[in-house]
């Protein structure tokens, strides 16, 4: 039988009784919406999870070592005004080529897709925009698509005739994509600067250009990338301190001054503070925000 | 009553609301740590209601070193 959200936050409680407590306070554990999507991402995932022989409890122990990571690293952030790392090439020799830690980060993130507001913000934003954003649309690219669950969820939203290929320079990201999204998409490790294929209808960039040093060489080489009318679906964070996090964006205005100035045009975009806070006193508290947007070309 | 108990009273008021535990005792020693329940989310909250109450505004310097009661009331101090 499949868990559903509330055995998931029992298993959470046994590990964690506080944090168990706040995801009952500020999930909307009551709404169809979340109901319908965090009961469909699960079952994504616990069907990955019996495949790579890794169990559920094991992915909510690496939710909450990620969560404890992220504690630590935010009162230093508030004090230095600076992500714990600068440099791609360290984070890369310790991190994304360690496939211990990637797996355990990626398992990790997958489950934060719906226990976290923002990210079930981004999810839901992603789906309900998808369809406009993407007619026609016959070739989709995922660029780092890490737990895969953003591509699993356009394969079953779009026209079957689509072909999808996830591109990603970690063999766990794209180890955990297989189990979660299948054989469908074409998976290819490489980075997307020696990536020369053209001409894709949609390009998915979510959580990424926040664990680069220079975002703006990417953006610019999407523009290369994308099909003529063709859209871009971009998400990362603002103040949002995690040990793989590089590029330090202070808040929404700068996220869209880059897109900007890359030649993008955001066509409809949403933000959502993390636990879901008043926009107000999260931006004065400097929380975490999440920002996503559909995207064509200026 | 010092200024000082005065001020941890209002602020006892405040954390019993926000963290639902009506029979809870702050000290100036207490932090997120030694506090069930004072979580990012209570923290926001705590911090709307702190402002509200003494009629503040805490600025960005005051906000990051809020990390214990004893923090607040220095905070608050400050703004008399």
């Amino acid at each position: 039988m499949n868990p559903d959200i509330n055995s998931l936050l029992e298993l959470i409680a046994t590990l964690d009784q506080e944090h168990a407590a706040k995801l009952k306070k500020t999930l909307p554990l009551s709404n169809p919406d979340y109901q319908q999507q965090s009961a469909r991402l699960l079952v994504k995932l616990s069907n990955a999870a019996e495949s790579l022989n890794i169990p559920l409890e094991r992915w909510a122990e690496d939710y909450l070592h990620l969560l404890h990571e992220m504690q630590n690293l935010r009162q230093p952030f508030l004090e230095t005004g600076r992500y714990p790392n600068e440099s791609f090439a360290e984070v890369e020799a310790y991190f994304y080529s360690n496939p211990e830690l990637m797996g355990r980060h990626m398992r990790a993130l997958a489950l934060a897709q719906f226990l976290w507001i923002d990210q079930c913000e981004r999810m839901r934003f992603f789906l309900a925009h998808l369809i406009e954003n993407s007619s026609p649309i016959r070739r989709y690219l995922e660029i780092g698509g890490g737990h895969g669950l953003f591509l699993s969820e356009a394969i079953d939203a779009l026209d079957s005739k689509v072909s999808y290929t996830m591109l990603d320079i970690s063999e766990s990201s794209l180890q955990l994509a297989r189990a979660v999204v299948g054989d469908r998409p074409r998976y290819l490790k490489g980075d997307v600067f020696d990536f020369e294929e053209e001409g894709w209808d949609l390009i998915v960039l979510g959580e990424v250009i926040e664990h680069l040093e220079d975002p703006r060489a990417m953006l610019k080489q999407l523009r290369l990338l994308v099909a003529p009318g063709g859209r871009l679906f971009l998400t990362t964070p603002a103040n949002a301190p995690m040990p793989d996090h590089i590029y330090l964006f202070r808040n929404a205005d700068e996220i869209r001054s880059l897109c900007h100035e890359c030649g993008w045009k955001i066509l409809t975009e949403t933000t959502a503070y993390s636990d879901g806070i008043r926009a107000d006193i999260a931006e004065r508290l400097q929380y975490p925000l999440m920002f996503a947007a559909y995207l064509s070309p200026l | 009553m010092s200024n000082n108990e005065a001020t941890l009273a209002q602020l006892n008021t405040i954390f019993r609301d926000v963290l639902d535990q009506p029979e809870l005792q702050i000290t100036e020693a207490d932090t997120q740590k030694t506090l069930s329940g004072w979580d990012s989310v209570a923290h926001a909250q705590l911090v709307f209601e702190i402002e509200a109450v003494f009629n503040c505004r805490f600025s960005t310097a005051q906000l990051t070193s809020l990390r214990t009661v004893g923090d607040i009331c220095q905070a608050l101090e400050s703004q008399e």
